[in-house]
């Protein structure tokens, strides 16, 4: 039976759409969505069990990334390393559906989910995060978990200058807060959740 | 020019064009675009500028950086203004504001002086002696005390601006843009490592700003511009402007404050005013340059004695006379270049005095050659006049430098210009952990061995020449680069005028002569004289440790940064021993002070710590619930209706639960989802009580203990499927138990195939809890919910209200209950849901203190008694310790210490007068008149009014509780002074036999 | 601010760690050892100068316990590992 009630965002009445912060001549520092209806799984399993990354990979159709911050990604579907047996699936399309091999979690209404895009994104998530986050370090296709304004967060960079940062739902207004502070200075633009 | 009769028509770095207007002390003035406070006011002729913080003895301008002691003024007003900032640090803007300090009732008139009067009154050491004892008075003592030795105020308003944090990588850090820091930054920034060069001062070129001097034949300054101008185009290099390196921590971790918008009246356009940055480098080149040190004689802190190099700054970078006529008093040759240029610039030069006996010929030429007058193997030994110097005496020095001898002259002056030698700057060198070595021929400490990946460079290094300084920065630069895995190009150091080394004689105080009187000031900020140092000594206060803290030697913001050597040196000559024997004092960080605001940079207000919200959060708010804290969480107290009181609400909800129906949101338990073939057998091993045999579609409440056998938390366990359980924990203890369970997993037992996820956020939990709770949960599912389908510690994976939801028979309020988890994005909608569907059963929401009560009545245990002192016997859990397999605790819960006679129980207190509400927090003790001490039997760890038994009732922990049920004593509260008689009751208070819940 | 090196995760700020006691230590068999045997592992620690072998757990990272030689001295970090691998450097 599938859930027939209605959804709702950990940003409900928090976020607002529009320009805010420094006027900046060339545009905002960064622009926030909210990236709603993302499928997400957390996907714990042993490597050296001979079916586990087999059967993962038929699952989503990617093979699981077994190097610190590295980065699957197909139309739709993105695979993050987390640690030697933890990755996260997070995909627009329906949720695979994998064996006993791995132990999965859905964790999709768990987590809110923000992509953050422009020239400043970098300069604005290093004033909370004390990963290495310039470009040579921390380069399109690499994720990291670590902390950004004292919260937990997993980090990945999916294009140039383009971040989604997942974080845990109950501190969802206490970092939106962080994070619209830290971009006053630059100026931000939040676009209406897609 | 308006007023500004002690500036020159041109020279220096200033706008002439762009006149600034500014108040000090309420008179206004005007300077110029490029000056500092401190500038600007000596342009103005404003000598006077605050007062000494013991002695209040007038004090004027001494440096021109941030070694100055004695500037220190109250910038701004309102809630921007801040105490204790340095004006030589103060870039002047239009309508800046700042009054002097420490003065009562005003700066010419102050009643603290007084005490320069009666300073036998107040030696070093005065705090200590006098006001120790007797300790009684110590609040009137302190009272006066604090009223006269104010050091500035602090802001009574909250700060209205934004403060920031950045956190940085780089492959070389540079530390100082002075000449040095300038062609470290060049090589490494050109062979493409990331390089951060940052400096305290608005432009580059440190000392080269004041000391003109060639490189290449061109002005020094023409190569300053263009090196700072390559830098700023290489995307490789972050230049940063007013922007101190003030920390050096482990690990190259360095912190650097910038100064974003305290150059302005106000932050423009959202700009923080400071940004801290967290810097971690690579590898770390300190070019931190060297801080003139003054002489100590009498009279040495009258407004008029600055430090030459300052007076040289003044006339060369601001185009200031900070006096008409000087006298130079040196022990080194570099001030024979401040006094040619404070010549040049209009100051008359009386002479200069040369405690060495044979200065080197150069120098001699050189003061030939414009005509001034040199005394050497002299010192001056005062410095005369009242709020500034009219005049010094000039004596002879002896031989050792120990005594001064013939006559006194008197050379009428309105200027010292001083030059004890010079330091560098090896704080941050010395904060990184790199041992100093004493090197006699500068009478310096100088950077000898690094322990972190750091070098020095420059005048920092005790390299003092302009061409040492840059090939030692080149040098550096590619050294670092390298090191950091770039390859760097050297580069040829270019040609530069040459300056004289300083080759200065060792004069750290000039003797007092016995016709003299008066304070010979070693550390200006602090008014700690050279014969303080006498004292310490005399009273055994000889490490330099000792020293300091006995005399408050170098403790002030300046961080005593013109007068630790000089204090050292004197206490070394007491000690008949070498200065290298005598050793510095711990430099500490941070290197200059940093606001309160920078340090806590964005988590200030209601960001001091995390915030976590239930989906539900809004729903409560929207429906007046007070919010209480629980960890990071905020929970809905309760639901006050129409006018009622919080209390009010509680117990109604309280009551109403256990007659009807009600629902709470218990989204802040901590959830742990726990798979693999091995998780019962894990579980077994960490429960007192046994999990193997728990079948799947069953919850089972457990109790885990910590290594030493006391509990740690407890909960439910569910068997989802059979390789799969989900835990739930008390909400304080959620994440110590997902770090303990991981410890244990992943350290202890490797050989266990499980794995574990908090799932706290991806749950959300209402709780279903009363009689007619069944009815209402018939209402929204279609799934069997009947006591056959899902009896009490049942559990389903349903649908609820649309929403998939895992349903749980569990009750924490003894009622018949159930515990929905869903989705977090369909949260609002199922509790909505159970009260639209509970409304003809008079659903109610009640809050956490409701639960409370509930959980009290029921004798449940949380954080009050699992307090980290009770044992699962003590709790009443000791039939649950299982003895057919072991498990975490086991052994050390058996010791003899957490068994038998004597331990605190838990038991149930119930006032004897049935009304008296029992002491939050109270002892409970046999007799509240007998003899002190009286015997602590234990303490009431929970307490409420029960609305559903209608009088008061408590829990305890209470020594043989078990035995004592039936026994009267007294809940005392010393706090409150409160004694309550209570009757030792069993820990259920309602349906001992727990028919309810399974109703 | 120390700097540890996560053998999963690579070198990553202190404040991503927490603290999780001495590593030099065995824990007794759950379930053969005596009481002596847990009383010495839970209240004896040794307290030595120099390198000491600690157990950090990367909290806000990878979330795996690492073990690091850590000079207590000076914080120098000599080496790090995984729980059960063995450390390079000197000391214990
Ligand atoms: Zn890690």
């Amino acid at each position: 039976m599938a859930d027939t009630s209605p959804m709702q965002s950990a940003l409900n009445g928090i976020a607002q759409p529009g320009d805010f912060g420094a006027d900046q001549p060339a545009g905002p520092g960064v622009t926030i969505t909210e990236r709603q209806g993302l499928q997400i799984l957390h996907v714990a399993g042993d490597i050296r069990d001979a079916e586990f990354p087999s059967q993962v990979r038929h699952a989503i159709g990617l093979p699981l990334p077994m190097s610190a911050g590295e980065t699957r990604a197909s139309q739709g579907t993105r695979v993050l390393w987390l640690g030697p047996d933890r990755w996260l699936v997070a995909t627009e399309d329906a949720l695979p559906a994998l064996s006993d091999a791995a132990a999965v979690n859905d964790v999709g209404q768990g987590r809110l989910v923000l992509r953050l895009t422009g020239p400043r994104v970098r300069d604005i998530l290093a004033k909370g995060c004390p990963l290495d986050l310039h470009a040579s370090a921390f380069p399109t296709g690499h994720c990291a978990e670590s902390l950004i304004g004292h919260i937990g967060v997993t980090i990945d960079c999916t294009a140039d200058e383009t971040f989604d940062l997942y974080v845990n739902r109950s501190y969802a207004a206490f970092f939106w807060e962080w994070l619209t502070r830290a971009a006053m200075e630059y100026g931000y633009r939040v676009l209406p959740a897609g | 020019m308006t007023g500004q009769a002690f500036r020159n028509a041109d020279g220096g770095g200033i706008d002439r064009t762009k006149p600034l207007t500014f108040t000090f002390d309420g008179k206004s003035y005007q300077g110029h675009c490029g000056d500092t406070l401190a500038s600007a006011l000596l342009a103005n002729g404003v000598r006077l500028v605050g007062r000494s913080f013991k002695y209040h003895r007038p004090r004027g301008i001494f440096g021109a950086g941030v070694e100055e002691p004695n500037a220190l003024v109250q910038l701004r007003q309102g809630a921007r203004t801040e105490p204790n900032i340095p004006a030589t640090r103060i870039e002047l803007y239009d309508g800046l504001v700042a009054t002097s300090q420490n003065r009562w009732p005003s700066l010419k008139f102050d009643i603290g002086a007084i005490n320069a009067v009666l300073h036998k009154l107040f030696p070093a050491g005065f705090y200590y002696k006098t006001f120790m004892w007797p300790a009684k008075l110590w609040p009137m003592y302190e009272h006066f005390i604090r009223h006269i030795a104010g050091m500035g105020k602090t802001p009574t308003e909250p700060d209205p601006d934004d403060y920031a944090h950045r956190f940085a990588h780089c492959d070389v850090l540079v530390c100082g843009g002075g000449p040095a820091g300038l062609a470290t930054a060049l090589v490494a920034g050109r062979s493409g490592a990331r390089v951060v060069l940052c400096d305290e001062n608005d432009t580059f070129g440190g000392a080269l700003r004041s000391q003109p001097q060639t490189i290449d034949s061109r002005p020094a300054m023409d190569w300053v511009r263009d090196t700072a101008t390559e830098l700023g185009r290489l995307e490789n290099v972050t230049v940063l402007n007013r922007t101190t390196a003030t920390a050096y921590y482990d690990h190259n971790m360095v912190v650097l404050d910038e100064r974003v918008a305290d150059h302005k009246i106000a932050p423009e356009n959202h700009e923080p005013r400071h940004r801290l940055w967290q810097v971690r480098a690579q590898e770390v080149v300190l070019t931190t340059g060297a801080i003139e040190r003054p002489l100590i004689f009498a009279g040495n802190d009258r407004p008029g004695v600055m430090l030459a190099s300052a007076a040289q700054t003044y006339a060369n970078q601001f185009g200031v006379r900070a006096g008409e006529r000087t006298v130079v008093f040196t022990n080194n040759s570099s001030a024979y270049a401040a006094a040619v240029d404070l010549q040049a610039a209009g100051i008359e030069i009386q002479a200069i005095i040369d405690a060495r006996n044979e200065p080197p010929a150069g120098d001699l030429t050189r003061a030939k050659d414009a005509g001034i007058g040199v005394l050497t193997g002299h010192a001056v030994v005062a410095a005369l006049g009242n709020h500034a110097v009219n005049s010094v005496t000039v004596m002879a020095l002896n031989e050792d430098g120990a005594d001064v001898t013939g006559e006194p002259h008197d050379i009428l002056c309105d200027l010292v210009a001083v030059s004890g030698g010079w330091s560098p700057s090896v704080h941050l060198f010395s904060q990184s952990r790199g041992k100093l070595r004493y090197d006699d021929d500068l009478t310096a400490f100088v950077p000898d061995r690094s322990f972190q990946r750091e070098r020095s460079a420059g005048a920092a290094n005790g390299s003092f020449d302009l061409s040492e300084c840059l090939s030692e920065g080149f040098t550096a630069g590619a050294k670092a680069a390298s090191q950091a895995g770039f390859e760097a190009a050297a580069m040829a150091a270019p040609t530069c005028g040459t300056e004289p080394e300083l080759r200065p004689r060792a004069l750290w105080a000039v003797p007092l002569p016995d016709f003299l009187h008066g304070k010979r000031f070693l550390d200006l900020q602090n008014d700690v004289t050279a014969d303080d140092v006498g004292l310490a000594y005399r009273e055994g206060y000889r490490s330099v440790e000792h020293l300091k803290r006995y005399t408050t030697l170098g403790m002030g913001t300046d961080q005593g940064r013109t007068s630790n050597v000089n204090g050292l040196a004197l206490m070394a000559g007491r000690r008949c021993e070498a200065i290298p024997a005598v050793g510095t004092t711990t430099f500490r960080q941070p290197f200059t002070p940093i606001p309160m605001g920078a340090i806590a940079g964005a988590d200030s207000h209601d960001h001091v710590s995390p915030t976590r919200l239930s989906p539900l959060y809004q729903w409560h708010k929207d429906h007046g619930a007070p919010f209480t804290t629980a960890g990071y969480w905020m929970r809905a107290q309760a639901y006050p209706q129409g006018g009622e009181t919080l209390e009010e609400a509680y117990l109604r909800e309280a009551k109403h639960v256990r007659e009807k129906v009600g629902i709470v949101d218990v989204s802040t338990l901590g959830k742990i989802d726990l798979q693999g073939k091995d998780a019962a057998e894990f579980l077994n091993r960490v429960y007192i009580n046994g999990f193997a045999k728990l079948a799947v579609g069953k919850c089972r409440y457990g109790v885990m203990l910590r290594d030493d056998g006391i509990v740690f938390d407890d909960g439910t366990v569910t068997r989802i499927a059979e390789h799969r359980f989900l835990i739930t924990t008390t909400t304080l203890h959620a994440g110590a138990v997902m770090t303990h369970l991981e410890y244990l997993a992943q350290v202890e037992w490797p050989e266990l195939d499980v794995r574990m996820i908090s799932v706290t956020d991806d749950w959300t939990g209402i709780a279903l809890a009363g009689p007619r709770a069944r009815a209402v949960l018939e209402c929204v599912t279609e799934g069997d919910v009947s006591d056959v389908a899902l009896p009490f510690m049942g559990f389903q994976e349903t649908h609820i209200a649309g929403a998939a939801a895992r349903l749980y028979r569990i009750s924490f309020s003894g009622e018949q209950a159930y515990e929905i988890n869903m989705a977090p994005g369909h949260a609002l909608a199922v509790w909505e849901a159970l009260l639209e569907a509970g409304a003809a059963d008079d659903i109610i929401p009640y809050g956490s203190e409701a639960m409370n009560i509930l959980r009290i009545e029921k004798g449940h245990v949380v954080g009050g008694e699992l307090n980290g002192r009770t044992t699962a016997a003590d709790l009443g859990f000791g039939k649950m310790m299982s003895s057919q397999k072991p498990f975490v605790g086991h052994v050390l819960a058996g010791r003899e210490g957490l068994n038998g006679e004597g331990r605190q129980q838990l038991v149930g207190l119930i006032p004897v007068n049935g009304r008296s509400r029992i002491p939050r927090g109270a002892q409970i003790i046999a007799d509240t008149g007998a003899k002190t001490p009286i015997p602590r039997l234990g303490e009431v760890t929970s307490q409420c009014m029960s609305p559903n038994l209608g009088h008061p009732i408590g829990l305890g922990i209470l020594a043989n509780g078990r035995a004592r049920i039936g026994d009267t004593l007294q809940a005392h509260s010393p706090l409150t002074k409160q004694s309550v008689a209570v009757t030792v009751t069993d820990p259920i208070f309602i349906d001992p036999a727990g028919e309810r819940l399974r109703g | 601010m120390l700097e540890i090196k996560c053998p999963w995760c690579g070198p990553r700020a202190q404040t991503e760690f927490s603290y999780a006691g001495d590593a030099t230590l065995t824990r007794p068999s759950l379930d053969t050892a005596t009481e002596t045997e847990w009383y010495e592992h839970v209240y004896l620690r040794g307290n030595p100068r120099g390198p000491h072998d600690e157990l950090w757990h990367h909290a806000a990272g990878c979330r795996r316990f690492v073990k690091v030689r850590r000079d207590v001295t000076t914080h120098e970090i000599i080496a790090t590992a995984g729980p059960h691998e063995h450390l390079g450097g000197g000391g214990k």
